[in-house]
């Protein structure tokens, strides 16, 4: 809770996006950053850190949601709140989605992973590969031969 | 001059209406070039915006998500929704193995279902169900046991006897087996290892029948005083619960486990003496070894208690627990084929020390919670024998691939 007020006391760090935005962003957020941290300790905290994987929306995105979760620590109704606008995003917009999982993956955001892992997990509980590929707008790759045997296989009716 | 002057005027006339008309056109020109051109660069700005969605967009895709995140996500999903995610595209394919949910998810089996030819298999702590029609018609044959996963399964008429993996339709056949009621069948490993060994114990047999997977015939071993009921295999031996009244040493044990020629080593556990036993079951939990008994208190209406002990391996006894922390158990009962299994209980979205565990009640089966922290114990919210009252009770299985 504290951490939003006294923000001018801590160290700020400069991150390049893939697409060339600059973020200037709070070193305990920054942090949370496998990547930028091992970053920093190999010394290139004092110029600007390139992130070339991600561009500035996702980036964005990956630093609101470390905000968030940093404010959610003992707190129910964030934690809530966090996880109704994960579950929204994967609904409205699932590509988006893939590609925050991926910066995420890519940055080292060990928390954060877990937290999206998790909201995935729960969005496909129920259903059926159809229907996932539908919602998700994935193609289904799979021959003909392999899909037969999948549904040989598994022939799963949800009740 | 009048004319001349006429001639004049209408000379100039045309020209200034001409220029007039040529800068008209030209005007309309270069606003038509205008237009034009503000059209293509606006074009130019939508296509440029487009192909920098499209450029962030492109950049990574759901079957493009590297395979530890997707395993990530796969892990957490229950083994039917594994499977459908299994089934979404190749690269969730190859990232979600089916190998890490060996005994993991467990499962209760309803009989077969005749109407429908398919097996109905429901999450034994929430109730969800799930259909499964298994290759092949299986309507003829009645399913009584499991182990590791697999399901032992008898034909009604011709007696011919099999174990089948429900997930993944493999087979193993086995020599047949006559109609005398089974309670409990166990396997020494996965039947598709080497030298596995399919135990059965009967209903007021004094021994146990067994068979080597591959082999053409059913060997029995039995002990005169003792009666083991119920037993179960960890690490390559063969634990059997006899009555405390009897006991067998050592030697015995030795020479039981020579004749049996299946590589297991025998150990006798007997059960501690106690009133009111309604049903006692060996179960693996982690690296310990637990008893469970069931037994009744009769003050006022009859009251189902649980007492769990730990076996001490070093003493050979018993040392009864309080409780059972971050487990859940569950039990059945004979129609269940004296399953018993243990599992971590937030892995489960369960609460801790709770045991799970089918009871009759009159002519009914009913499925109960009993919590091991305050003695408590209640039905659960759902009701797996509601659809078929008559049922022959349901088979606990864990899920596996191998």
């Amino acid at each position: 809770m504290a951490s939003t007020s006294n923000s001018t006391s801590s160290k700020i760090i400069t991150l390049r996006s893939s697409d060339g935005e600059v973020f200037e962003v709070e070193e305990s957020v920054a942090l949370e950053s496998n990547l930028i941290r091992r970053m920093m300790e190999d010394d290139c905290a004092n110029n600007i850190i390139p992130l070339p994987n991600v561009t500035a929306p996702i980036f964005y995105l990956v630093i609101e949601h470390c905000k968030k979760h940093a404010e959610m620590k003992d707190n129910k109704e964030k934690k809530k709140e966090l996880r109704s606008q994960g579950e929204e995003l994967l609904k409205s917009d699932p590509h988006t989605y893939s590609n925050l999982m991926e910066a995420v993956n890519y940055l080292d955001i060990k928390s954060l992973m877990d937290l999206t892992a998790q909201w995935l997990a729960d969005f496909l509980k129920g259903k059926s590969p159809r229907l996932i590929r539908e919602l998700l707008k994935i193609k289904n790759d799979f021959t003909p031969e392999e899909e037969a045997e999948i549904l040989e296989r598994n022939r799963w009716a949800f009740d | 001059m009048i004319e001349t002057s006429n001639k004049m005027n209408w000379r100039a006339l045309c020209q200034i209406i001409l220029l007039k008309l040529k800068s008209v056109a030209w005007r309309v020109l270069s606003m038509a070039k205008e237009l034009f051109l503000v059209k293509r660069v606006s074009q130019e700005i939508i296509r440029s915006e487009n192909m920098n969605i499209k450029r962030q967009h492109s950049l990574i895709s759901w079957s493009d998500l590297p395979r530890d995140v997707l395993h990530l996500v796969s892990i957490r999903l229950h083994i039917c929704d594994h499977l459908s995610f299994r089934g979404v595209c190749v690269t969730w394919r190859a990232a979600a193995s089916v190998q890490q949910f060996n005994e993991c998810s467990p499962f209760l089996l309803r009989d077969v279902d005749v109407d429908n030819d398919c097996h109905s298999f429901i999450c034994p702590f929430h109730g969800k169900c799930y259909k499964l029609n298994l290759p092949g018609s299986y309507k003829k044959y009645r399913c009584r046991n499991s182990s590791h996963g697999w399901l032992f399964m008898i034909d009604r008429n011709s007696e011919e006897t099999f174990l089948l993996n429900p997930f993944t339709g493999a087979r193993v056949d086995l020599p047949r087996w006559n109609r005398y009621a089974v309670h409990r069948v166990v396997l020494s490993s996965a039947p598709t290892e080497p030298n596995c060994t399919v135990i059965i114990f009967k209903f007021g047999y004094r021994g146990f029948q067994f068979c080597r997977v591959g082999g053409d015939e059913w060997k029995v071993e039995s002990f005169s005083p003792a009666v083991p009921m119920n037993g179960i295999v960890i690490k390559k031996r063969l634990y059997l619960l006899c009555y405390s009244d009897y006991s067998l040493s050592d030697t015995e044990a030795t020479i039981a486990a020579a004749n049996t020629g299946t590589q297991l080593n025998l150990e006798f556990v007997k059960q501690p003496r106690f009133t009111g036993i309604e049903s006692a079951h060996l179960v693996e939990s982690g690296e310990e070894l637990l008893l469970v008994i069931r037994y009744v208190v009769q003050i006022l209406n009859s009251n189902t208690r649980f007492v769990v002990f730990k076996r001490d391996r070093r003493t050979s006894s018993w040392v009864p627990l309080k409780k059972i922390g971050n487990r859940v158990l569950l039990l059945g009962d004979m129609y269940f084929g004296y399953y018993s299994a243990s599992f971590i209980a937030t892995e489960m979205g369960c609460k801790e020390n709770q045991i799970y565990f089918q009871y009759r009640k009159g002519v009914r089966y009913i499925w109960g919670i009993f919590n091991m922290e305050d003695s408590s114990f209640k039905s659960a919210s759902w009701d797996p024998f509601l659809e078929r009252a008559n049922s022959f009770g349901l088979i606990g299985i864990t899920s596996s691939f191998v």
